[in-house]
């Protein structure tokens, strides 16, 4: 598997780094009860930095979880651990879309490749993302154990949401732009495939 | 939530003239030290070294009632949360399914305060130095130039998006898009009419940033110089290293019988 870390990576993981930090300030003004949002849009930049610059835009997600968490005065060790499950929600369907090569379209342009994303992005990916992240505040003591069931509906809710109506018309609007621009990436580490 | 750029407010105090990384690990070993200790006599001590650095590095209170401000939908949070999922100790009170116990109460207020110290650490750090501050603390504790970069370039990016943000929601409200009207279900879908355009300017201009960066050579010099060199004096020395000291104090007493009584 070729892997590439240059300048173009530098950016995205910059990039990917501020989108995900000023969307999740975006979020508090979708709060429904103290604490929860309906819609956490940063969920759409993880899943589409993924889906577009396979490792490096989830990285973006990582570091972008420390920072937007942090100045909304969550302690850097929280955001340390939550990076990984925020950037394991996007790293989901983008290793199904990586692994499957041609057969699924990263536009979202047929029904299967609608299909998987919805399983796998707004379900699957945010389920496991909700699930993590009610556990990383148990890990950190914020959070008892008995309370995951009564958090992880707010936090899949709210994931999912984004996932769809955000995710969705992103990776299919702007899929064909990211692809004529240098910084595509083909594999999941590299913007071309090795040459046979 | 004001942009990230902007908490620090440049004031003359004591605290302000300690270098930047006593600046950095100072807050972040209070925070440690609120998850180390349990008990909430021991959270509202952080809680209150907190305050009284806050005073002492004359934070603006408006910068810190930004911070705050979040408390006051946490702590009910935190209170039903803990009071009502977790038991431990004698039930005091019961309705039905919900028994409210000993533990569960004083876990409730312990963490309370813990989110107090926590919350209130942040304005210690990003209100007493401006951003380049901040990345060259990084450098002085060695984290990799290139993570370092990263953060400095994202955080610099930051101010732009929210300006761009700005922009795009002002221009679809020309065309007449009520962005902030609506119910919540409506607002999440209108919110595609920003961030669409948003994504989009941001990657047009990723094309020129990654070009730029290439052309500086950032990744390739191996030996760096810097303009912004912290040099922490002896008291800055002194003081990361009590930093430390007290986390690795409080975590090793919290495994003693006495320190394990009185931390939690």
């Amino acid at each position: 598997m070729r892997f590439e870390f240059g300048p173009r990576q530098v950016a995205i993981v910059a990039l990917g780094t501020a989108l995900y930090s000023v969307m999740n300030w975006l979020s508090a003004s979708f709060q429904t009860v103290p604490g929860a949002t309906l819609v956490f849009p940063a969920t759409a930049v993880a899943i589409t930095f993924s889906m577009w610059f396979g490792f490096w835009g989830a990285l973006g997600a990582y570091f972008g979880t420390i920072i937007g968490n942090f100045a909304w005065g969550t302690a850097v060790h929280v955001g340390i651990t939550g990076g990984v499950h925020d950037m394991i929600e996007g790293l989901i369907p983008a290793l199904v879309f990586y692994a499957a090569g041609d057969r699924l379209r990263r536009d979202l342009g047929d029904a299967r490749s609608l299909a998987t994303y919805v399983v796998f992005g707004v379900v699957l990916g945010t389920g496991v993302n909700a699930l993590l992240g009610n556990l990383n505040y148990v890990l950190w003591g914020l959070q008892p154990l008995g309370a995951i069931w009564a958090g992880l509906w707010t936090w899949w809710l709210g994931d999912a949401i984004a996932a769809a109506v955000l995710g969705i018309p992103l990776l299919r609007f702007l899929t064909p732009f990211v692809e004529r621009t240098a910084l595509y990436h083909e594999t999941f580490f590299a913007r071309r495939r090795a040459e046979v | 939530m004001p942009a990230l750029s902007s908490f620090y407010v440049p004031r003359r105090a004591a605290y302000r003239r300690l270098a930047a990384p006593t600046k950095l690990a100072v807050p972040l070993a209070l925070m440690t030290a609120a998850f180390v200790v349990r008990s909430p006599a021991a959270e509202l001590a952080v809680a209150l070294v907190v305050v009284t650095l806050l005073r002492a590095a004359a934070v603006p209170w408006r910068i810190v009632r930004g911070f705050a401000s979040v408390l006051v939908t946490l702590v009910p949070l935190v209170l039903v949360l803990w009071t009502v999922f977790y038991r431990s100790g004698d039930v005091l009170v019961a309705l039905g399914p919900v028994r409210i116990t000993e533990g569960g109460l004083v876990r409730s207020v312990a963490t309370c305060f813990r989110f107090a110290a926590i919350v209130l650490s942040v304005p210690l750090l990003l209100g007493t130095m401006p951003q380049q501050d901040l990345v060259a603390a990084l450098r002085w504790f060695r984290l990799p130039y290139v993570l370092c970069f990263t953060m400095a370039l994202a955080l610099r990016m930051i101010p732009q998006l929210e300006r761009d943000l700005g922009t795009i929601r002002d221009a679809q409200r020309s065309r007449g898009i009520e962005l902030d009207r609506g119910g919540l279900w409506t607002r999440a879908r209108r919110l595609a009419m920003v961030v669409l355009p948003l994504m989009t300017v941001s990657i047009a201009r990723l094309e020129t940033l990654a070009r730029v960066i290439e052309s500086r050579g950032v990744l390739g010099a191996r030996r760096r110089t810097f303009y912004r060199r912290p040099r922490p004096g002896a008291i800055d020395l002194l003081l990361i290293a009590a930093s430390v000291a007290l986390v690795a104090a409080l975590w090793w007493a919290r495994r003693t019988p006495t320190g394990a009584a009185v931390l939690g």
